[in-house]
This record gives structure tokens, C-alpha cells and sequence, in this order.
């Protein structure tokens, strides 16, 4: 009793999670952390204790460490914010919340949409629509906001496209997605946005099952192979769709702003994107930016389904940890001058933007693919792209899900 | 050397195939692994090293001559 008193009065001074970030950066305090303490006991909202590790090394094997749970119903699931807690207590996961093999079985069936191969037929239509955006842009008025004229229309209009919703249902779901996704909004707000993506998708399945072999999509291709013959549930394909569309849209339309802002603040990184005609070049300037912001800064979160002895360092079954894929893309050990944004670094280790492990990022060949026709494309056409008000005044997320710009005003 | 794959763990992230497209490909039916070369030589090492250290499930490795792994 006096022990677990004391522990309980010990944890009460542990640091409240999540830090501060900053615009351009992790928060600081990771800096110092990976050096003194790489696994570093940590209190969230909610009194709840978990391990916040910020080295690469570390983090790279316990997301790859099945013993590790990423299901938010498990006992001592660390929640980042309470209006995550209220969400996966209230609704269906989606298989980026399971674990093997409920999570192999569903992202499975989804696999073969998101080869590398197959992003890479998807080229032109998204070239095109990249073109159609620059052309509006051009010809719109200026000052404009990035985000809303580009960054965000982009990534919404492929995902639907492949999908196979119909492009006039786009606000809806930006609408709804941007809530749910948000910390500063009534819990309620949120559960209706899910529920209403849901009950869209429940009525857009059961309108193309009347003639799915006709819809070339991959909700058509879904309907064909996995519900009619019962592989897959009705509730548990709404639940992926929305996953899909969600994780395919707020991502690549955040890393598309801070990666413009990027190159706006390093011209002479504009200045090569733009004499470039080389597609490594603007590969590895897309890995560059992948890192640099790394935008998805709290997942990754597990918790302990057994006692694991990880070097030394005792994780007790139902402790969660942190491993915080911002703090492994600026570990020195593996990235030199990790501070610095260099669109010609090359590492011996990959970035872990996409995380690691079983739930590494489905979409990453899309989100690549994405990414390099527009760097490849805007400095081109706008290379005197430049902020219409002072950096200071542009409206960061911070410490939501998703880092991102929340509007971007531009000109040239 | 060899590089053997283990498709149960494959998770399909693509990984060897965007850094060695040489030696890997992805089944288009189910998005899993592919090797394409098994059997390599010292001019592929580098190569198949990189996609197994971006490989996020393991699912990928090298082996010596008598099976031992040593990548
Ligand atoms: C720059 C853009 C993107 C970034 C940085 C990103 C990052 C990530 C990360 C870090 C995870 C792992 C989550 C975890 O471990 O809990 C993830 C998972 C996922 N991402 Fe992405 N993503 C991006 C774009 C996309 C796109 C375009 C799609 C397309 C549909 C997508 C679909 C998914 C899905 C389905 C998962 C869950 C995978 C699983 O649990 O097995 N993502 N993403
Ligand atoms: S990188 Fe690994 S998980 Fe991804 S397709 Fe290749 S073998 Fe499978």
C-alpha cells in the first residue's frame, strides 16, 4: 500500500503529455529526452501513465512488436486527448484499431488496390487533375488560400475518384472529416461526423449493389469480392471506407501546404524543384518533406498485452506507450543535422513518416505518388509562389492528429 | 545469397518494391510479396539490404547459403 501511495504521488510530478510543438518541429523537448532519457515516463489528461520513447531504433521495433496492442478498448490504451477516448469508446474501429489477425484480414482485402504498381496507373488522372487546379489557381483571384484552392481538392478528388463516390459529395465529407479530426470541438460534434460519414457510406454500398460489376472503383471491386460472397461485413466495409477516405485526403492535403511552405522558405530548394528534370530529385525532396513535418505526430500509440523486458527496461502488461514517429525522423543517429530541411539528404535508414510495423501507412504509394506530381508540377508553373501575410499570422493545427496549416493565404 | 520472404507476415506496404524494384514485385491479386530474384549476387546486396531495412513487417530477409540469416 505505501508503495503504490507513493507511486501514485511520484506519478502526479511526471510530465504532462502531450509537449508544446512548434510550427515547423516536434516539440523541443524531445531533443534533450532521446539523449537523457529514451524512455521516458509520461502522464496524459486523463492521470493515465505511459512511455514516451523518442529514439528511431526504439520506436521503429516497438511498432513492429506484436505484443504491442493497437486497440483503444484495451485495458490502459494510452488516449492522447479525451475526445479520442469518447470516439473509439463509442464507435466501431476500423483495422487501423485492431490487431493481427482481424487487422490482416482487413487490410488484406485492400492490398492489392494500393501496389505500387497500381498507384502508378493512376498518374495521369492525377496529373490532370493537378493541371486543372494550377489552371484555376492561375486564373482565379489572388491572394488565395492554398489550402482550399490545392492543398485540400487534390487529395479529396483522387481518393473519391478511386473510391467511387460521386465528386458532388466532397464538402460533405470534408466537412465531416475535418471535425472529427479536430481536439476543439464538442465530443458530440465529432460522434455525429462519424456517424454521418457512416451512414453515407451504408447507403452508397447499398446503392451499388444493385449493379456493383458495373462501378470500376474500389468500393464496385469490394462489393464484388468480399461482401456478395460474405468474406467481408457490411458494417466492417463502411467502417474502411471511411478510414480510406479520411486517411486519404487530411494527410496528403497537409503535407502538400507545409511542403509548399517549405520551399517557399528555402528559395533556393524552389529554385532547383524548378530547373529540375530529374524524378530523384523530387523524390527524395518528397521524402524530405515526409520527415521534416512528419504531420501525423500522435499515432503509433500501443499498449502492452503481455510483460515486456525491452533491453533493460521493464513495459508491464497494460502500460502504454508513446513511440513517437516526430522524435524518431529527428534522431541523430540515423539523420545528420535532423533540424536542418534538406531536400538532397539521403539516410541510410527510411524515414518513419508512414510508421512502422503492421499498420505502416496502406496509402503511402498514393500519398508518394501524389506529392511527386505536385513538386514536380508547382514550382514549375508558380515558382514565385509566396505568403500573402507574414509567417506568423498563418493558423498552424499543432497539437491536433494531423499537423497542418489550417489556411494558407498565397500569391505570386 | 538468397532473399527469402515469409508472405504471412507481409502487410503489402509496398516498401521493397519502391527501393529495389528489381528484386521485388507485388502480386497485383493480393498486394503481397513477390520475389523476383532469389538468388543474388554481390551487386544486389546493397540493394536487397535497403528494402529489407524498409520493410515494416519483417517479412523480408537474407540468407547465407545454408539458410542462416545474416540481413
Ligand atoms: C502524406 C500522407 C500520409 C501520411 C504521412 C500517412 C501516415 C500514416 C501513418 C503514420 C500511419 C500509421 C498509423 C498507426 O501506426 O497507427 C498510416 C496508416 C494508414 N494510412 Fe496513411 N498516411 C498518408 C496518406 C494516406 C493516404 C493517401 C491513404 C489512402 C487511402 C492512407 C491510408 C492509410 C490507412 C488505411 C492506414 C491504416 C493502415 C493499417 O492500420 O494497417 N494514408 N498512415
Ligand atoms: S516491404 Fe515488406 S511488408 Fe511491404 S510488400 Fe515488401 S515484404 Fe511485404
Amino acid at each position: 500500500m505505501a508503495i503504490e501511495a507513493a507511486g501514485t504521488a511520484a506519478e502526479r510530478t511526471l510530465p504532462l503529455f502531450p509537449f508544446e510543438r512548434t510550427e515547423m518541429g516536434p516539440a523541443p523537448e524531445y531533443r534533450e529526452l532521446r539523449e537523457s532519457e529514451p524512455f521516458k515516463k509520461v502522464r496524459l489528461w486523463d492521470g493515465n501513465v505511459a512511455w514516451l520513447v523518442t529514439r528511431y531504433e526504439d520506436v521503429r521495433k516497438l511498432l513492429a512488436d506484436n505484443r504491442f496492442s493497437a486497440n483503444p478498448r484495451a485495458p490502459g490504451y494510452p488516449n492522447i486527448t479525451k475526445l479520442r477516448k469518447v470516439l473509439t469508446g463509442t464507435e466501431r474501429p476500423s483495422f487501423i484499431r485492431q490487431d493481427p489477425p482481424d487487422h490482416t484480414k482487413l487490410r488484406r482485402m485492400l492490398t492489392k488496390e494500393f501496389t505500387h504498381h497500381k498507384i502508378q496507373s493512376l498518374r495521369s488522372m492525377i496529373e490532370q487533375i493537378v493541371d486543372d487546379l494550377i489552371e484555376d489557381m492561375l486564373s482565379g483571384r489572388r491572394p488565395v488560400d492554398f489550402v482550399e484552392a490545392f492543398a485540400l481538392p487534390l487529395p479529396t478528388q483522387v481518393i473519391m475518384k478511386m473510391l467511387g463516390i460521386p465528386h458532388s459529395d466532397s464538402e460533405f465529407f470534408v466537412e465531416r472529416s475535418t471535425t472529427k479530426v479536430r481536439i476543439d470541438v464538442d465530443p458530440q460534434d465529432a460522434i455525429q461526423a462519424g456517424v454521418d460519414m457512416r451512414n453515407f457510406m451504408r447507403d452508397l454500398i447499398a446503392e451499388k449493389s444493385k449493379a456493383p460489376e458495373k462501378h470500376d472503383d474500389i468500393l464496385g471491386r469490394m462489393i464484388v469480392d468480399q461482401i456478395q460472397p460474405g468474406h467481408l461485413d457490411i458494417e466492417d466495409a463502411v467502417v474502411s471506407l471511411e478510414l480510406l477516405m479520411m486517411a486519404g485526403h487530411e494527410t496528403t492535403a497537409n503535407m502538400t501546404a507545409l511542403g509548399i511552405l517549405s520551399l517557399i522558405q528555402n528559395p533556393d530548394d524552389m529554385e532547383r524543384l524548378r530547373l529540375n528534370q530529374s524524378d530523384e530529385v523530387v523524390q527524395l525532396a518528397v521524402e524530405e518533406m515526409l520527415r521534416y513535418h512528419t504531420i501525423l505526430q500522435f499515432v503509433g500509440t500501443r499498449v502492452a498485452t503481455e510483460d515486456v523486458d525491452y533491453n533493460g527496461v521493464m513495459i508491464r502488461s497494460g502500460e502504454g506507450i508513446l513511440p513517437m514517429i516526430n522524435a524518431a525522423n529527428r534522431d541523430p543517429r540515423v539523420f545528420d543535422d535532423p533540424e536542418i530541411f534538406d531536400i538532397a539528404r539521403k539516410s541510410t535508414y527510411p524515414h518513419v513518416a508512414f510508421g512502422f510495423g503492421v499498420h505502416q501507412c496502406l496509402g503511402q504509394p498514393l500519398a508518394r505518388l501524389e506529392l511527386n506530381v505536385v513538386f514536380n508540377k508547382l514550382p514549375k508553373r508558380i515558382p514565385q509562389i509566396r505568403l500573402a501575410v507574414p509567417f506568423d499570422e498563418l493558423e498552424f493545427k499543432r497539437n491536433v492528429l494531423v499537423h497542418g496549416l489550417i489556411s494558407m493565404p498565397v500569391t505570386w | 545469397m538468397k532473399i527469402v520472404s515469409d508472405r504471412s507476415l507481409c502487410v503489402g506496404a509496398g516498401q521493397c518494391v519502391m527501393f529495389s524494384p528489381n528484386l521485388f514485385a507485388q502480386d497485383d491479386d493480393d498486394g503481397l510479396v513477390v520475389v523476383l530474384v532469389a538468388d543474388i549476387d554481390a551487386s544486389a546486396v546493397e540493394d536487397a539490404k535497403n528494402a529489407v531495412r524498409a520493410c515494416p513487417s519483417g517479412a523480408i530477409k537474407l540468407v547465407d547459403d545454408n539458410g542462416e540469416e545474416i540481413f
